[in-house]
């Protein structure tokens, strides 16, 4: 007999799990950022640009963004724009991860309310998770 | 020379007309307080006609005044209107010089300011005009004055005259050479401000060039380095030693790497003191600390020894830039546990006088020879270890050095090979806030 109900025990294990929305266009390091996640224990949602992040954010339930600044179609900069105009997607914790370092970008980016702003080439994957973390209770 | 622009023409005009209404405001002063003072020196003594020279000398300014301003409101050129109202000026000044009558010398002088607004304002010949006109006027008023009987015809009326006119022609020469430098002034004020701009530009492409090079290679190097860690930490499975001690390597090198795309643009925007300083009156004890958590684990994978060392009561406060002080303490540290495979490194901080704060970042490296210490903190010096191999990106002391003495303080280095390092650097402690 085909068991339709799937058991409360996978079913809250699933629900359990934080999803992690990851826009990022460059495929070496969204793989190498996926990996580490999964392995971590974190569901994971990739988007090459902002026009798919901002799609996939608005159709799943999404804990966290990572968002790199320098993405095609619609910049970082632009997406949290809209970010915060919807009211279902304007809580999410955003972290920017971003090779950026003009300080001038940085202000801008940090006006719209980003949790952090790092600088990807300064941490190692571990070290993202770590700071994620504490936006993840 | 060449005929002046009429831009220039107008730029120039507002210089010279404060210089203009300075004597305008003296005529009018002189006018009326000379005739009460000397009422016999002067001709007119007659209060109305006083009243009306007065007027004269003001209706003309007015007059010439506000039709410039009409010309000018329109796009017009007022070359013109400018060559009348000198010739107008020279005229009345001969006019009023005439009126003076005896003790008029001293006022001859004034001829200068007409022949120098001239030779800014329109160009250079005239001036010439402006020396033919009084010329002919001394002259014609000598013998004017001998008709009417006022003086005769000797040899010291004569040598009166002959001063007057040779007076003239010192005052063209003196007021051309001063319109001269006045505008070669100009030109290189002007010239100044193109170079800057020049300047600025150029430094802002630079700036994006770098700013773009560095994002692109930070990218790949991201991605090496997160790998990488990866692969240390475990992720891939257990790995041998050796394999977990080549990977260190790669990762440390490619750590350096990524120091010095982040130092490319800070060199160069130092020294040529484009870095804008937020200067606060800082604690440097916690930026120390906050270097020395940062720090800690890696000490610690290197199975270094790594501590502070802080009295209590220590004078602290410096007037730094906080973000920049971190990075002179943490090249420090990193240099020092780069450097050292065994032993301790301290970060160790004093009050040697009263009103300095040091800072020694002690370790048990290598040590560097009295040669290269004299080099260490050049631009582009990168230390030989005693092994032969070189570390370090050459330019991460050179910006340590260039940020201590912009706050004020010295930087240096005592060592001898194979006793370890003590990197120091001093700052004044800032007054009590």
């Amino acid at each position: 007999m085909t068991d339709n109900i799937s058991s409360p025990l996978a079913q809250t294990e699933k629900s359990d799990k934080k999803t992690i929305l990851l826009i990022e266009d460059d495929p070496f390091l969204v793989g190498m950022y996926k990996e580490k996640f999964i392995v971590e224990g974190f569901m994971v949602l990739t988007a090459e640009d902002g026009l798919q992040g901002l799609n996939l954010a608005g159709t799943n339930k999404i804990d966290l963004i990572i968002l790199d600044i320098l993405i095609p179609k619609l910049s970082g900069v632009d997406f949290l724009a809209k970010l915060r105009q919807d009211e279902k997607l304007k809580n999410i914790p955003v972290v920017a991860l971003t090779n950026l370092s003009d300080a001038k970008d940085e202000e801008k980016v940090r006006s719209y309310g980003v949790k952090e702003y790092l600088m990807k080439s300064n941490y190692t994957p571990s070290q993202v998770i770590e700071v994620i973390r504490k936006y993840l209770s | 020379m060449h005929k002046k622009g009429d831009k220039e023409v107008g730029e120039l005009q507002n210089l010279s007309s404060s210089s203009k209404i300075g004597v305008q405001v003296m005529w009018l002063v002189v006018l009326v307080i000379l005739p009460s003072i000397f009422p016999n020196l002067i001709k007119l003594t007659n209060p109305t006609s006083l009243m009306v020279n007065i007027l004269l000398a003001l209706f003309t300014s007015i007059f010439y005044e506000l039709l410039k301003r009409k010309y000018q409101k329109q796009g017009k050129s007022i070359k013109l209107i400018l060559s009348l109202q000198l010739l107008t000026s020279v005229i009345l000044l001969t006019w009023f010089l005439h009126v003076f009558g005896r003790i008029n010398g001293p006022f001859f002088v004034l001829y200068l300011l007409t022949i120098m607004e001239s030779a800014l304002n329109l160009s250079t010949e005239f001036p010439n005009i402006v020396v033919a006109i009084a010329s002919v006027a001394t002259v014609a008023e000598y013998f004017w004055l001998i008709n009417t009987g006022e003086i005769v015809f000797s040899l010291y009326t004569g040598l009166q005259l002959f001063i007057r006119l040779v007076s003239l022609l010192f005052m063209r020469s003196y007021g051309l050479s001063l319109a001269q430098k006045f505008m070669s002034e100009q030109e290189s004020k002007n010239k100044v401000q193109e170079l800057n701009k020049k300047l600025e530009d150029v430094n802002k492409q630079k700036d994006e060039f770098v700013n773009m090079a560095a994002h692109e290679l930070r990218s790949p190097l991201t991605a090496i380095k997160g790998y990488i860690s990866m692969i240390i930490e475990g992720d891939t499975g257990e790995i041998p030693q050796k394999t977990r001690q080549y990977l260190a390597d790669s990762m440390a090198v490619t750590d350096r790497l990524i120091r010095l795309v982040n130092n490319m643009l800070n060199v160069s925007r130092i020294e040529e003191g484009r870095i804008v300083y937020q200067m606060e009156d800082t604690n440097l004890i916690r930026a120390v600390q906050e270097i020395y958590n940062s720090y800690r684990v890696e000490a610690e994978r290197k199975g270094l020894i790594f501590k502070t060392d802080i009295p209590n009561g220590l004078e602290d406060m410096v007037r730094v830039d906080p973000d920049r002080i971190r990075e002179v303490v943490s090249n420090l540290v990193s240099n020092a546990i780069k450097f050292s495979e065994k032993g301790e490194v301290v970060i160790k901080m004093t009050n040697p006088q009263k009103g300095i704060v040091r800072v020694d970042v002690i370790d048990n490296g290598p040590g560097i020879s009295g040669d290269e210490q004299s080099k260490l903190f050049a631009k582009f010096y990168r230390a030989e270890s005693t092994a032969g191999k070189t570390f370090g990106t050459g330019l991460g002391l050179y910006i340590t050095r260039l940020l201590v003495e912009k706050f004020g303080g010295k930087i240096g280095l005592e060592s001898e090979i194979d006793k370890g390092s003590d990197f120091w650097f001093e700052l004044p402690v800032s007054e009590e806030v």
